[in-house]
Order: C-alpha cells, then sequence, then structure tokens
C-alpha cells in the first residue's frame, strides 16, 4: 500500500451529492486545489426530472462555494472520460482518480488513471491525496493488420472476448506493439476504455508523439513522462495477432462474449445506439458518417446517435457528419452517456433489441431488464441500422471504407 | 483487536447487486441498509444471522457496480469483519474506507464451514476455527490501511491527521 498524491479528481454529476455530504462532514473549506477537481454532468443531462434537477442545482451552489475548477455543465457537458482529456486536465505520467470504474481511459495519454470509491473521492477532493495497493503490472501486445473496416472496438472485443471478465483483475495494463501505437488518440482511448471489462486496475499506452501532439493547445500541464523501464518484469504477457480480424460483435449479455458479426447476421435489431466513452470520439462518427451518408435508417429500426462532448459534436457539425445523420434519420442527441447505463435518452423497452457502441450488456444495462443488448463498434453500428438486422458494413458499403471520408478506421489521415 | 464469532458462509462472485440490490441505494437509514444485506443472494438472510456473526465469502467478493452502500449494508447487518477467497478492487476499497476489517485468505476461505466457531485477531492476521482446530495466517493491513479501519475508516482517520499527509507510506511498499 502507498499513499499518493492525486493530480486530478473526477466525478460525474450522478453520484456527486454522495461525495459533496462527504465532504462537508471533512472541514475544509474549499477543495485541495479547484484547478484539480473536476465535477461533469453526463448520466441525466439536461436534468432528466426533478429530482435531478435538484441535485444539480445544489452541485452548482457547493461547487462555487467550495471553488471546484471544472464543474462542467449545460454547453459544457460531456462524458468525462471524452471531456477530460480534451481539455487537457490530465497528462502523461500523471495520476488521475475518479468516482467511476471508466476513469481508466485517460490512460490511454500515459497517465495512471483509477477507479475509486464515493469516500476515497470526497478525501482525494478536499485534502489532494489517495492510498493505493500497487497492482501487478502486464502486458496486452497487439500485433498485425486487421481488415479495413474493423475499428479498434473490434480489437477490443476480441481481446476481452479471449481473456474473460477477470481475465486482468486487479492488474495495470499496459498496451504495447505496432496495433496501439498505428492509432491516432481516439482509437487508444477506445482500447484502453474496454481494459476495465476484464478487470483491469488501470491500463496505459506508452505517451509518444501522437498523445503529446494531441494535447498540444489544450493547456495541459506536460511534465516527463514516466514509463516502464525496458527490461521491466510482468506478471503476464498476452500476444494478439489481429491479421485479418474482421468485426466484431458481443453477444447478450456479457462484455466478453464477442464472435465475428458474420455468425450473428440478420437477426432483427430494434434500436443502435452510437456514442458512450467507449466510442463517442470524431473518429466513430466519422466512420459511422461513412456507412450512412446517402443511406436511410430502416424503417423498423431506430438510430440514436449522442456525441460524447460538446468538441465532438461541433467537429461533427463542421464537417458535416450531423447533416449525414440527420438525412439518414437519426435521432441525435447533446453530449453525454445518454441511454447507456439505462438511464436517459433512448432506453430499451421489455423485449426489444438493442445494439450499442458502449463498452457493457449487463442484463438490463441499456433499459428493461427484458431486453437484450449486442456490442459492436460504429461500423458495425452504422451498418445494422440501414440493414434493421445485424451486418456488417462489408455487406452494406463494400470492403473498404469510401475514400471521401478522408480518414482510415484508426483516425489518421491516410 | 479480536474478534470473536460465528461463520456464515456464502459462495463465489457476489456481486454488490447481490449485497445491496439497486433498489435500496437510496436508504440512508443504517438499519434498514442492514436488513437489506445479502437478500439479493437470499431474501431471507437478514433472519438467519446475528450480531457479531463473521461473514466467509468466496472469490472475487464485491464484484460488480461500485456502490459504497454494499459494504455499508454488510457493517450494519452486524459483521464486524468479512473474510473472503479474494475481494473485486474497488469494493475492497470501500470495505476498509467505512472501517469494516477485510481479510483475505483462499485457505481460510475453504477449511472454514457454515457455522464453525471463529477467533480473528484483525491487527496480525491471524484467523483460528476452534470447531475444527485450523488455523490459518493472512498478512495483517500494512500502516495506514490498518489505522484506517482501527479508527473507523477513512473519514474519521483523514479528521485525525488535521493538516499533517494523510498516508506515510516509507518501508510500506509491499506490492
Ligand atoms: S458512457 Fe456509459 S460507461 Fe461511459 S461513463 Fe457514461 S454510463 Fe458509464
Amino acid at each position: 500500500m502507498v499513499g499518493v498524491t492525486v493530480d486530478l479528481v473526477t466525478c460525474d454529476e450522478l453520484s456527486f451529492p454522495q461525495v459533496a455530504a462527504m465532504i462537508r462532514t471533512l472541514g475544509v473549506e474549499r477543495v485541495f486545489d479547484g484547478d484539480r477537481v473536476a465535477v461533469v454532468a453526463d448520466h441525466e443531462t439536461p436534468a432528466r426530472d426533478l429530482v435531478s434537477a435538484e441535485h444539480m442545482k445544489a452541485t452548482r451552489v457547493f461547487a462555487s462555494e467550495f471553488e471546484i475548477g471544472h464543474l462542467l455543465d449545460a454547453g459544457e457537458a460531456g462524458i468525462v472520460h471524452v471531456v477530460v482529456p480534451e481539455r487537457g486536465l490530465v497528462s502523461p505520467g500523471e495520476i488521475m482518480a475518479g468516482y467511476d470504474s471508466h476513469v481508466l481511459t485517460a490512460g490511454a495519454l500515459g497517465a495512471f488513471a483509477v477507479g475509486i470509491g464515493a469516500t476515497d473521492t470526497a478525501v482525494a477532493m478536499a485534502f489532494g491525496e489517495l492510498w493505493l495497493r500497487v497492482p501487478e503490472s502486464v502486458r496486452i501486445v497487439v500485433d498485425g493488420e486487421p481488415r479495413p473496416w474493423t475499428t479498434p472496438k473490434d480489437v477490443g472485443l476480441q481481446i476481452v472476448a479471449r481473456l474473460g471478465q477477470a481475465g486482468c483483475l486487479y492488474q495495470a495494463i499496459e498496451y504495447d506493439g505496432a496495433y496501439p501505437a498505428s492509432l491516432a488518440m481516439d482509437g487508444r482511448f477506445t482500447l484502453v476504455n474496454m481494459s476495465i471489462e476484464i478487470g483491469a486496475k488501470s491500463a496505459a499506452i506508452e505517451p509518444d508523439a501522437i498523445a503529446l501532439d494531441y494535447l498540444q493547445g489544450r493547456g495541459a500541464r506536460i511534465s516527463e513522462p514516466v514509463w516502464a523501464d525496458a527490461g521491466a518484469s510482468y506478471a503476464a504477457t498476452h500476444v494478439f495477432d489481429v491479421e485479418g480480424l474482421a468485426p466484431m460483435i458481443a453477444l447478450p449479455s456479457a462484455p466478453d462474449s464477442g464472435v465475428p458479426v458474420s455468425e450473428v447476421a440478420g437477426k432483427h435489431v430494434d434500436q443502435v445506439f452510437l456514442g458512450t466513452c467507449t466510442n463517442g470520439r470524431l473518429t466513430d462518427l466519422r466512420v459511422a458518417a461513412a456507412v450512412l451518408r446517402g443511406r436511410r435508417v430502416h424503417p423498423g429500426t431506430r438510430l440514436v446517435i449522442i456525441p460524447g462532448s460538446p468538441e465532438v459534436f461541433r467537429l461533427a457539425l463542421a464537417e458535416g457528419l450531423v447533416q449525414i445523420f440527420a438525412d439518414a434519420g437519426a435521432v441525435i442527441g447533446p453530449p453525454g452517456c445518454g441511454p447507456c447505463a439505462g438511464l436517459h435518452m433512448g432506453v430499451l423497452a421489455g423485449g426489444e433489441v438493442g445494439l450499442s457502441t458502449s463498452s457493457r450488456n449487463f442484463p438490463g444495462r441499456m433499459g428493461s431488464p427484458e431486453s437484450l443488448l449486442y456490442l459492436a463498434g460504429p461500423a458495425v453500428a452504422a451498418a445494422t441500422a440501414v440493414a434493421g438486422e445485424i451486418a456488417g458494413p462489408e455487406e452494406v458499403v463494400g470492403t473498404r471504407p469510401p475514400k471521401e471520408i478522408a480518414v482510415s478506421v484508426r483516425g489518421r489521415v491516410e | 483487536m479480536i474478534l470473536g464469532g460465528r461463520a456464515v458462509k456464502i459462495g463465489d462472485h457476489v456481486s454488490t447487486d447481490q449485497i445491496l440490490p439497486g433498489r435500496y441505494m437510496s436508504l440512508t437509514d443504517a438499519e434498514e441498509l442492514g436488513r437489506h444485506a445479502l437478500e439479493g443472494l437470499d431474501p431471507e438472510f437478514s433472519s438467519r444471522i446475528s450480531p457479531g456473526d463473521i461473514l466467509v465469502a468466496g472469490v472475487n467478493f464485491g464484484t460488480g457496480s461500485s456502490r459504497e452502500q454494499a459494504p455499508q449494508a454488510l457493517r450494519a447487518a452486524g459483521f464486524p469483519a468479512i473474510l473472503a477467497a479474494s475481494f473485486a478492487r474497488i469494493f475492497f476499497r470501500n470495505c476498509i474506507n467505512i472501517g469494516l476489517p477485510v481479510l483475505w485468505s483462499p485457505q481460510a476461505s475453504e477449511g472454514i464451514s457454515d457455522g464453525d466457531l471463529l477467533k480473528i485477531d484483525t491487527t496480525t492476521g491471524a484467523i483460528l476455527d476452534e470447531t475444527n482446530g485450523a488455523s490459518f495466517d493472512t498478512s495483517p493491513m500494512p500502516g495506514f490501511v490498518a489505522s484506517i479501519t482501527e479508527m473507523g475508516g477513512l473519514i474519521p482517520y483523514a479528521l485525525s491527521r488535521s493538516g499533517k499527509r494523510l498516508f506515510e507510506t516509507e518501508g510500506e511498499r509491499t506490492g
């Protein structure tokens, strides 16, 4: 066990009232450093009912009283795990902790980012300190060239399927190999985000020029990144060859049940949801737009698209993606988690079948306990919306993404 | 701290959903939380236990959502300590942070039967099964983590530090 000083503490608006009450009992007048505390509205924003409206009102008052530097609400609201890196709130080598399991997403920038409990969050916000049990490190090495439409999400589903839900319990993962290094930040966030589904405490990719370029102009405190020494020892090394990997889909109701899409093609889907901290970034929307351009959502299926953040929304608007989605007949929601946790804007009714680009599909996750949920990446999600049944982009569009979208599924201009 | 109590055994992978079903998350009264402890595993669970019993769980205890009400419900149900073959990560933290002693031992979880009388020293980590005579050693909680549980949780612990660094780490890098 070690005690550490945290560089950033985060919380979402849904959990914050519980944390705020504890901070009050700690007898502090303000948080330890306003600039290093972020409370981000994402789960039920804009307020979904009277309870969440009252909570958010109390949170605004608390944030100004305790001098929280980053209360991101209304036009600044978005999924905390998307917004934190965009705003340069965390940098390579820093320690970040927050009250949510997907906090580890920021590890894609080479930060040590961990999910913690409510009391931890209150104490960390008040004093800037946290206790940690030092985790074992494991390496996941990913090499090979998947099929043209195969996205980082598909690679992630393959990793989760092979290692299983407790495959890396309590361990710190380092992603290595040519595949992660070839991804732009959007894809790296997707890959690292999914590590929680194999039980990891944290996950990271070595910060390189791509990570540092991403942070340029975002006001980040760039220091000297720390990284594992060459020859560091690992509890295990898992090697994945993704050469020729086809798009994947996880079956209801476990994230580690991934199979190639072709195995379940043709099954009816009532609603497709594109968004979340796993796949709600610009690259994901571009890939979906490449499928949806000039096509219509099938009349028997609904398509809900929710950008992960205001920045993603603005860029998607400027690039014409939002127009493509609207023309295709999609519903476009304001930035946030949307129906991902079964709370807001587009939950599933009993007996319905959904397909989501999120990372978890436990029973009842996106609505009724009697609903079923598949997980896939943005290309499969968009193709399924067009077909009205589970389908891969190769069947709907052709073997290659159209050239005019000017980016590969890895998020980099070719 | 020396604790004596009867073992109440439960199985592997018991989730926070089973420890405290989501519909009770808004309860704030400790006693009420305690009445619903482990209701998701057995609706009659609270009638099977008495205060002072020691919960003995299998592997990956407390998996699932990070709700802190789950360990709170167990403490309110009267368990003075929890022993498990292994714990899910955030649940393990949450137990310590609310001052509920945790002992981590696959051997003890295996070797203890339901209803056995146990004697546990939460300071040294020693466990004695008085019914079958078996004893088990677990590693004691190091330094400040022991103080956190002894003081009743992270909040009273933090208040007691009055301005000093919260966690002294020298010589405690146990991996
Ligand atoms: S998008 Fe889903 S998984 Fe991500 S933080 Fe929101 S509710 Fe959690």
